[in-house]
């Protein structure tokens, strides 16, 4: 009995242990099975990731999606080389999420039969199945290009102006010329044309004269601008009385006129007629008229080779007359050509004692002439039979027309070049019976005129495409004194000068000397009278010596080397300046659309042109296009989960 | 004495069963923790093929971008480029030019798309070095160019104390059509410009019917050249190919210069040259033929083309008498 219990117990132990053997082998299966699952799954969602990653669009091209999309051209040609998950991404990203859908769906259906879901950066693309394992396998990819709301790809955009309407300045300089003497009367005419299809602004005329008393001016016979007569109209700034060798009182004057109304488009004259009882009436530097006009120009590319021809003004002097043209050269300007014409009339040649005295002279960039046609260079009071007010007693023989041409080149300079002209006159001495007359009408006989040509070519153009020029003056201010300074800024905008000038307004001058500089740097002389009264109108400045803070500094000297006490430098002296804008502006940010592109370009140039006074509504652009510039979104993570079917 | 017997075998089954069980248990834990870390090390393994395969997706963008940079350098300043694959390396690299930054490459250079990756990397638990090297930009054919360059990337598991380094040398081309060519703006003042796209009709022009030649003409499409410049050389303004960038393969492009266009926009015109741009824009002194079929101002010349064919042949073309 008591061995039965025993073999009983026994075997109930034994059965209990088999069954614990069996259960823990039974419960151990399941995690085996779902381990094998997984790892199937990783292997079969590894495959999938590369086949959408490796696989091109043309692999795919008979699925109806992508098949629809090929026949409408939504897929071109050179999208078939893509991969399946750039094209997925490419439509999810851009929003057109179901065509996104149904390529996943399509193609990756016939890839597997398990449960699949195509996710990324936590967005489903798509899902075959409901989750409902416990386990699922992951497979993920990474792209760049790609990030939620934002396009894949886009257009880039510039814009240019084809044509523009400007508001810039030109100055016309008078030259310093005369002159009449002793109560006769100096005419001056000065002919110019203007843009003809320009809206004027502004336009004041700056007169600057040596003429008689500052009393009545009654030596100011006539300013006659288009035939209008403006000499009522002068608002005079500065009288500077002075008494002469012979104990004449005259006057330095200098004042301006509005003739905004009186200047118009194309060709204009200007007339002026002054007198002094018993000095010689004279223009001083600083006449220049400054029209402020907006101008409608195409755009256009700088030239390498220029020709400019400068015209004297017609100088109807009495006796003698005088005239002291400027002009300028590039400093890097080579085949460098100038020639002067000069057409005189009523010359009268002179004697003295049986000597042929010269009555015409031309100095060139120096104090000794270049050219004179008697046996004088210098001295003309030593060939006077008696030197009274300023007269010079000669045997004058009939006037006579000269017509005078000559090759300067080896005379010019780099930078401002000074030509003065003395017919029967030179200097405070004047001999000649009547009139003496530097003819010069642009206009309307331009061959026949007075002037000089230069020719010259410079390395690469002052204009690259897409400048426009633009050109501004600063007047100094101040109170008139010697010297004077004037210290301004050019901003970073107005940085690329390609032209300056100093405007010199005066009173009375002997030699100047003009510099600039900028902060802890040296002074940089940019011009200085080569002898007495050689004072131009305007000095050219290279841009290289232009910085964004500068002095310019214009002192008035004794040939002895001391300051002239009593030549003042007026506040109306000027700098202009010319600089280029851009007229062009580069590829901006990256649009969906080109015509998004295109508008952004020209909404930016209109900003960077306005800025500088060229309006909107005035503008004609091209523009260019780029297409297919893709963004470096991301990178964005997809995904591939897999699980079986329950 | 058998119940004793009976007891100990029974007693030696079941201390044979649990040691079987717990060794069972501890091997599917060391299997387990096995799995784990072959896990990560495949995530690893599938990061470092991820950022290779990714590099040549990111290369292709930052490509194409640095060649718009570089074209808009060229278009906008009217100064060509001195070296135009070591420019377009550097917008690549730096996003620069010149050394000044180009807004074109703001966050669209390599080393923005190397730091983005390794942070995508970190935030899966590694650490990652993503480093670019000995990138280099050269013609491919006429219309691609071949980006290569080296690419390594370590990526480290902190957990699992492995990592993984992999340097591997790639190549990838660039399709450079729809991008503006630089010689047309270069050579009019910027007021003529065109854009490169493959010609459709590329070697099926009959003599009999210009109607290819004619759309090749009106839309200033491209062609295969053996000696027009190619798309770097333009970027350095140059009309010929250069030694320095010459294959075996013909490299270099030709348009048709589209002469009205070049008149509408006021410049002067050169009736008697060659349309083929780079002998037009070059003012090179070849013989040009009026073309049966073809518009009163087109010429072509008879230089070589391609496959050792003249243009004459090339576009199959019947010489006007």
């Amino acid at each position: 009995m008591a061995k039965g219990i025993i073999f009983t117990t026994d075997i109930l132990i034994g059965i209990g242990l088999l069954v614990v053997f069996i259960l823990a082998s039974f419960l151990s299966k399941p995690e085996t099975s779902q381990e094998i699952s997984f790892q199937t799954n990783s292997i079969e969602a590894r495959d999938i990731i590369n086949v959408l990653s490796t696989l091109k669009i043309s692999s795919f091209s008979q699925t109806p999606t992508i098949k629809n999309l090929i026949e409408n051209g939504t897929i071109k040609q050179e999208d078939l080389n893509k991969t399946i998950l750039d094209l997925i991404g490419s439509f999810w990203y851009s929003g057109n999420k179901t065509i996104a859908s149904n390529i996943a769906k399509e193609i990756l259906e016939n890839i597997t039969k398990k449960c699949f879901s195509l996710q990324t950066e936590n967005e489903t693309i798509y899902s075959s199945c409901n989750f409902t394992s416990k386990t699922i396998s992951v497979a993920y990819a990474l792209a760049s290009g790609y990030e939620i709301g934002k396009p894949v790809s886009g257009y880039v955009a510039r814009a240019w102006l084809t044509k523009y309407r400007k508001n810039t300045t030109q100055i016309i300089p008078f030259y310093p010329e005369g002159s009449g003497w002793t109560g006769n009367p100096l005419e001056v005419t000065k002919s110019f044309s203007l843009p003809s299809n320009i809206t004027i602004y502004n336009a004041t005329l700056f007169v600057s004269v040596h003429f008689g008393t500052s009393k009545s001016q009654a030596e100011f016979q006539q300013l006659l601008v288009n035939g209008n007569q403006k000499k009522g109209n002068i608002v005079w700034l500065y009288l500077q009385e002075a008494s002469g060798s012979y104990g004449e009182v005259t006057t330095a004057a200098y004042g301006y006129v509005d003739v905004t109304n009186d200047i118009q488009p194309g060709n204009n004259t200007i007339y002026l007629k002054i007198g002094t009882p018993n000095y010689h009436s004279h223009l001083h530097p600083g006449f220049r008229l400054i029209v402020v006009y907006s101008l409608t120009q195409e755009m256009q590319a700088g030239s390498q080779t220029f020709k400019k021809r400068y015209y004297f003004d017609n100088v109807n002097g009495n006796t003698g007359a005088w005239s002291m043209l400027s002009f300028y050269i590039p400093e890097n300007a080579k085949n460098i050509n100038a020639k002067l014409h000069l057409n005189l009339k009523k010359v009268e040649d002179s004697t003295f004692f049986g000597i042929n005295t010269t009555d015409i002279k031309i100095y060139v960039n120096s104090k000794d002439p270049f050219y004179y046609d008697g046996v004088n260079k210098e001295n003309d009071e030593y060939y006077c039979s008696r030197l009274r007010n300023y007269y010079c007693y000669r045997t004058l023989s009939s006037a006579r027309d000269v017509i005078l041409d000559f090759d300067i080149t080896n005379k010019v300079v780099n930078g401002t070049n000074v030509i003065s002209v003395y017919v029967n006159s030179y200097g405070d001495i004047h001999w000649g019976d009547k009139e003496a007359i530097i003819y010069s009408d642009s206009l309307n006989d331009p061959e026949n005129s007075s002037y000089v040509e230069v020719s010259y070519e410079i390395d690469k153009p002052l204009f690259l495409y897409g400048e426009i020029d633009l050109t501004k003056e600063k007047m100094f201010g101040g109170e008139a004194s010697n010297p004077k300074t004037f210290s301004f800024n050019i901003s970073q905008s107005e940085s690329k000068i390609i032209e300056a000038f100093v405007h010199i307004a005066q009173g009375f001058s002997n030699m100047i000397n003009v510099s600039i500089q900028q902060p802890n740097s040296p002074k940089t002389t940019v011009f200085t009278s080569p002898s007495s009264r050689v004072v131009p109108e305007n000095v050219f400045v290279y841009p290289r010596l232009i910085g964004s803070q500068n002095t310019i500094e214009i002192v008035d000297f004794q040939s002895y080397g001391g300051i002239s006490p009593t030549n003042y430098i007026l506040p109306w002296s000027s700098f202009e300046y010319t600089y280029l804008v851009k007229g062009i502006v580069g590829y901006g940010s990256v649009f969906n659309s080109s015509e998004l592109a295109i508008q952004d370009a020209i909404n930016r140039l209109i900003q960077q042109v306005g800025s500088e006074g060229i309006a909107a509504e005035n503008i004609q652009t091209d523009t260019q296009s780029t297409q297919g510039i893709k963004w470096l979104w991301g990178p964005s993570l997809f995904k591939i989960l897999i699980w079986d079917k329950v | 004495m058998k119940g004793v017997l009976f007891s100990l075998i029974i007693f030696f089954i079941a201390i044979f069963l649990a040691i079987f069980l717990l060794t069972q248990r501890s091997s599917v834990s060391f299997y387990s923790t096995q799995k784990a870390l072959e896990n990560r090390i495949e995530s690893m393994l599938s990061l470092v093929k991820n950022t290779f395969d990714d590099s040549e997706r990111a290369v292709e963008i930052i490509g194409r971008r640095a060649c718009v940079a570089a074209i808009n350098y060229v278009v906008t300043n009217g100064t060509p480029l001195v070296s135009a694959n070591e420019t377009i390396v550097e917008l690549m690299v730096n996003g620069t030019l010149n050394s000044t930054p180009q807004p074109l490459m703001e966050y669209a250079t390599i080393k923005d798309w190397g730091d983005t990756l390794e942070y995508l990397i970190e935030t899966q638990g590694f650490d990652a070095e993503i480093e670019i090297s000995n990138l280099t930009v050269s013609p491919f054919d006429s219309f691609n160019l071949q980006i290569d360059y080296s690419i390594k990337v370590k990526i480290v598991d902190l957990k699992t104390k492995t990592n993984i380094t992999k340097l591997e040398k790639k190549s990838v081309i660039l399709n450079i059509e729809y991008l503006e060519d630089p010689l047309y703006p270069l050579n009019t003042y910027g007021r003529v410009v065109s854009t490169i796209v493959k010609s459709p009709h590329w070697l099926n022009y009959y003599s009999s019917d210009t109607t290819n030649l004619q759309d090749d003409l009106s839309n200033s499409y491209y062609h295969p050249s053996l000696y027009g410049a190619s798309f770097l050389d333009r970027l350095e303004g140059k009309y010929f190919v250069q030694e320095k960038y010459r294959r075996e393969n013909p490299i270099g492009l030709e348009s048709f210069v589209n002469k009205d266009k070049i008149l509408t926009a006021g410049l002067p015109v050169s009736y008697n040259q060659t349309n083929i741009d780079y002998f037009y824009f070059s003012n090179a002194n070849v013989v040009a033929y009026k073309i049966v079929g073809m518009p009163d101002s087109f010429r072509l010349d008879n230089e070589t083309s391609i496959n050792g064919l003249g243009h004459l042949q090339i576009y199959n073309v019947t010489v006007a008498s």
